[in-house]
């Protein structure tokens, strides 16, 4: 019998589980369905599902009381959903554009105005670089190189919080 | 024992809504909100002052009004323009913030003391009563609606025709504009 102590037992019990990790990796690896879109030519994505549709030449309704990177609402069958801007949110200009991309939520109606939808892309885990910040709140999740390009990951909770945030000090 | 069979759908119930309507959208009061009315042309109020508050007299009394036309032209960069006017006359309710906020203004802009218990809002454009299904109201989404709601900016409701319509609380409205104003924003 090959005896070891506790420290090694613990030693080998994560090398070992490590490597069990990654042959799942390899053998199952996690794809993601991300919607790439663009403001102006500045390419972002967001995960797929979160998407509910993308509509076109739609009314936005002022409101007022509310920070300027929010350009109104829109309505999508009686329900309003509040409109971001998010060329305003990161560059402090306001975004041309005519489609509305609306969120997926039973709780938090919003939407994006885009420029346009570039693709929808499957990209694994493996490429997708996650965001390490030492703050909880971080405005993309990750990032990923499609054919070259860096492509930012939008956090839409976190664009939502802040929002929340930002109206608390008007 | 008997049973009894009520009514209980909400598209039965209907809100008196007085639709304000103008060539730059619309608002909803609550009829229940108002005491009175009374049209005037645009030109009688030519006089005015460019305030978004001003003491008004009215039938012997000073009464505090909201010129609504710069209220939407600051927050909603609207400039309403129009032949006709409405004032729309509304009795302070007891406890409001407003009493405490108009009692201030009024006694800061005229030295009236004797606080008339009625309040007015002038706005450019052309009323109506409409009984409005409670179903087509709906709230703003969150986060924005708890702001609004606090300025006095209650919920909406959306049409194919007149497309966005706000319905406003006056006394809400009215008391956290006074408040800018007497926390040193201004009468702008």
């Amino acid at each position: 019998m090959y005896i070891m102590d506790n420290d090694e037992l613990i030693a080998k019990l994560e090398s070992s589980s490590g490597e069990g990790e990654d042959t799942l990796s390899v053998e199952e690896e996690i794809i993601h369905k991300l919607l790439i879109f663009q403001i102006d030519d500045r390419k972002y994505a967001v995960y797929a599902d979160l998407v509910k549709e993308i509509v076109i030449n739609h009314d936005l309704y002022f409101i007022p009381f509310v920070p300027p990177y929010i350009t109104g609402l829109i309505n999508r069958q009686g329900q309003p959903y509040t409109v971001f801007d998010l060329k305003m949110l990161f560059t402090n200009e306001r975004l041309q554009a005519s489609k509305v991309m609306i969120m997926k939520s039973d709780s938090d109606f919003i939407a994006f105005m885009i420029t346009d939808v570039a693709e929808i892309s499957g990209i694994p885990s493996s490429g997708i670089n996650l965001v390490v910040s030492s703050e909880t709140e971080s405005t993309f999740i990750g990032s990923c190189n499609l054919r070259g390009e860096e492509i930012f990951i939008i956090n839409v909770q976190e664009i939502y919080n802040r929002l929340a945030n930002d109206l608390q000090n008007i | 024992m008997t049973s009894r069979t009520y009514k209980t759908s909400s598209a039965a119930v209907k809100v008196e809504a007085v639709v304000v309507t103008g060539g730059w959208g619309d608002f909803l009061i609550n009829r229940e909100e108002i005491s009175s009315s009374i049209y005037y042309h645009a030109s009688d109020f030519s006089r005015l002052g460019n305030h978004m508050f001003q003491v008004f007299h009215y039938n012997g009394e000073d009464i505090l009004l909201l010129d609504f036309d710069r209220y939407l032209n600051k927050y909603f960069s609207i400039t309403p323009s129009g032949k006709s006017c409405i004032i729309f006359f509304f009795d302070i309710r007891p406890g409001s913030p407003l009493k405490e906020q108009a009692a201030l203004f009024m006694k800061t802009a005229c030295g009236e003391t004797a606080l008339s218990n009625t309040a007015a809002v002038k706005i450019t454009g052309t009323a109506a009563l409409h009984h409005i299904p409670l179903k087509e109201f709906h709230f703003f989404p969150e986060p924005v609606r708890t702001p609004l709601v606090k300025q006095g900016i209650l919920c909406l409701r959306i049409t194919e025709t007149a497309g966005i319509q706000y319905l406003i609380d006056l006394h809400t409205l009215m008391a956290t504009q006074l408040e800018r104003i007497s926390t040193g924003y201004g009468n702008e």
